[in-house]
């Protein structure tokens, strides 16, 4: 994967977990830049340009999910957000508070790096702008709402559509069960996830996409959808 | 309270007698044309009769001496006054007076018995049913809060319960200043002889051989109060040293049960938590200290045992986790929609290492709905029962999952070739910190937390696991779970 160098800033108040998540990232070719701290990482957010943060909830001096907001209120940098295993509704704030994704602790550096270059490469691609989007056979047509799978065009319903494109506009980010339904059905309509489930299910269908292996939609248990990238 | 109604039914007696012996007068005026004034006497006995029967004596006697001066003044000559001028009209009267007095003596005395075997039948009812009510009562709470309203139906007077096992007072009304301590401990202490000295003021629950509880009333009791009293602490005395003995046994197996969940708790970590961490330090420290000595792939074999007991120690401390969660009954269930596949593929994903060269088949029906479940208690209960069966499966083994939808229910089969387990096994393997031993051959043992965090959970939702025997060798844990929840959790 060759992805350009980036500035990424983690806030983390770990001195090992720092020191191991410098090292890969370094090792990758990113700039490293370290808060120990909320209040020392807001500042640096705002001082320098940086192009992704590493954010745990678990700070000493604020909540995380502050941070959150509070990141959120100035730029739409790619947060990815590290907490501990417990809670899903944990993740879910935070997912909802803008974050666009989230490692659980303990975490290999593999699984890290992954979510680092998708959350990248959104942000490099820019897709709302494009008119084509394309993973491997599968094409869509954000203008014409048209779909292709294997250059065989499908039929999707309009929901199906919307649910698709959410999903594909930022592949590899979590959209939430409450984002989805709160953009495809609405705001009233934000606690009714097996509308959402039927949903999916069609959508898997048509697009032949077996949820034991999926190819295009993977469930994030309790929290959302994320396209596979 | 008891005397108000004597004096008020007393009153009303009289009343009643006053205008029988009106309404008998009219009548007899009416009937005087037809009948002998001497007969007449007759029906103002009829009327005395009725008084003594209905109300005390008293009024009887009342009745009689009202029914004798009215006959003299209206129906004996000369009328309307007190003089009598025929000697046998005098001698009629004074036989009256005296037959009116014997007969409404007696018809009262008749009433009292009878009320009094009423009340003695209903005394015997109360009692029947508080020894009862004592026989079914299953805490000693129980058995107080009964005794409490069995001694407020009885008697009217304030008193305390006072239980001497729990140190617990219970007084009505509430405001009601309990004996001092000084007092209870002489009595807890003399037991019997200084209860004989203040009698009527205390009644004691005695067991066998020691006061379990005291009665302490206020007021001087009746006799029959007293008496009521007596028969409800022996009664409540029994019920109370069973309902005790019954107590004080659970208390005991909780402790124990506690004491043997805590030493297996403390083995389980000290060596399930030590195990994997010797490996880390080992393999650790082998390579800060050995490093430009060791070939690439000893190195790198080094760095994934500490990766892969990293992972277990992680594995292990959710498990103690989810454990005590389960144990403390913190868990709410956050149920939502969810597909089956969803859920199996979640597991299988995080079981990806451990079941690595275990051949996985997947067998999920079509038509399988969405379920109504906390949709990762239920994938870290499949991932408990798959990674037991990944543990028994050798390298190269198959382990099975299949998934169909019955009549009532969605079943889950998963299916080993392990050496299955024996039937005296079979429950037992669901008990905390129970692990089959299948001798040394077995490198990495099971914590015995798996599969009883799994039932936990299956059961929470009011599913069910049970081991079944796979007839082509090894198991079959075999899940159950409802199709209409029964359980709904709090949204």
């Amino acid at each position: 994967m060759n992805i350009a160098a980036k500035t990424i800033l983690i806030i983390e108040d770990e001195a090992q977990i720092r020191q191991f998540l410098r090292i890969s990232l370094e090792a990758q070719s990113h700039t490293v830049v370290i808060a120990t701290n909320a209040s020392e990482g807001l500042e640096l957010a705002s001082k320098q340009p940086v192009d992704l943060i590493i954010l745990d909830l678990g700070l000493p001096d604020r909540d995380g999910q502050q941070v959150i907001k509070e990141l959120r209120k100035r730029s739409q940098i790619p947060i990815i957000v590290l907490s501990v295993r417990a809670s899903e509704d944990e993740k879910v704030r935070a997912l909802d508070a803008g974050a666009n994704d989230y490692v659980t602790k303990p975490f290999g550096i593999s699984e890290l790096m992954a979510r680092v270059r998708a959350l990248i490469r959104i942000n490099d691609n820019q897709p709302s702008t494009q008119a084509r989007i394309q993973f491997d056979n599968l094409t869509i047509d954000t203008q014409s709402h048209e779909v292709w799978l294997d250059n065989e065009a499908i039929h999707l319903s309009r929901k199906e559509f919307e649910l698709l494109y959410q999903l594909t506009v930022t592949p590899g980010r979590i959209l939430t069960h409450q984002q989805l339904l709160k953009i495809i059905w609405g705001e009233h309509f934000v606690s009714e996830t097996h509308y959402l489930r039927i949903l999916v299910g069609h959508l898997r269908q048509k697009l032949n996409d077996d949820p034991m292996q999926p190819r295009f939609i993977i469930t994030v248990q309790g929290i959302g959808y994320r396209f596979k990238y | 309270m008891f005397n108000i109604t004597k004096t008020t039914s007393l009153l009303t007696g009289y009343w009643l007698a006053t205008l029988t012996v009106i309404g008998i007068s009219l009548i007899t005026e009416l009937l005087t044309p037809w009948l002998p004034h001497t007969s007449l006497l007759l029906l103002f006995m009829a009327g005395i009769v009725f008084i003594s029967a209905k109300t005390a004596l008293g009024p009887a006697i009342f009745a009689s001496a009202l029914s004798f001066t009215v006959f003299n003044f209206f129906f004996t000559e000369p009328f309307f006054t007190l003089d009598i001028t025929h000697r046998h009209d005098f001698a009629t009267l004074l036989l009256f007076i005296s037959v009116s007095l014997i007969t409404g003596n007696l018809a009262s005395k008749m009433r009292l018995a009878i009320a009094d075997s009423k009340q003695a039948l209903d005394r015997q009812h109360r009692f029947f049913s508080f020894s009862q009510k004592m026989t079914s009562a299953a805490t000693s709470q129980e058995v107080m809060s009964r005794l409490k309203h069995a001694i407020v139906q009885t008697t009217s007077t304030p008193f305390c319960f006072i239980n001497r096992h729990q140190q617990q007072f219970i007084c009505t009304p509430s405001t009601l200043s309990v004996p001092d301590d000084a007092i209870l401990e002489s009595i807890w202490r003399h037991e019997n002889t200084y209860l004989q000295q203040i009698k009527g003021q205390f009644f004691s629950l005695r067991s066998a051989d020691k006061t379990l509880a005291l009665i302490y009333v206020t007021k001087q009791l009746s006799e029959s109060q007293s008496a009521a009293l007596h028969t409800f602490s022996n009664l409540a005395a029994l019920a109370l040293e069973r309902t005790l003995l019954a107590e004080d046994l659970e208390k005991t197996r909780l402790i124990s049960e506690t004491e043997q969940l805590r030493s297996a708790l403390l083995s389980s970590v000290s060596h399930d938590l030590r195990t994997p961490l010797s490996s880390i330090i080992g393999s650790a420290s082998s390579l800060l200290e050995y490093q430009e000595k060791l070939s690439q792939q000893d190195q790198r074999q080094l760095l994934t045992t500490i990766l892969d007991e990293s992972q277990r120690l992680d594995r292990h401390i959710q498990n103690l986790l989810d454990m005590t969660r389960f144990g403390q009954g913190k868990v709410t269930l956050k149920r939502d929609w969810v597909d089956i596949k969803d859920i199996t593929a979640g597991a299988l994903y995080r079981l990806r290492d451990e079941l690595d060269k275990r051949h996985i088949e997947i067998d999920i029906q079509d038509n399988m709905p969405i379920i109504w479940v906390h949709g990762l208690l239920i994938e870290q209960a499949l991932v408990n029962i798959l990674d037991n069966a990944a543990r028994v499966t050798p390298i190269g083994g198959q382990i099975h999952l299949a998934a169909r939808l019955t009549t009532s229910c969605i079943e889950i089969d998963i299916s080993d070739n392990g050496p299955g387990i024996a039937d005296q096994e079979k429950e037992k393997i669901f008990d905390m910190f129970y692990s089959v031993a299948h001798g040394d051959s077995q490198t990495k043992t099971g914590t015995g937390l798996g599969l009883a965090i799994s039932k936990g959970m299956i059961a929470a939702h009011g599913g069910n696991i049970n081991v079944l025997d796979n007839p082509s060798g090894g198991t079959i844990m075999h899940v159950t779970l409802p199709k209409h929840p029964v359980v709904y959790g709090p949204e």
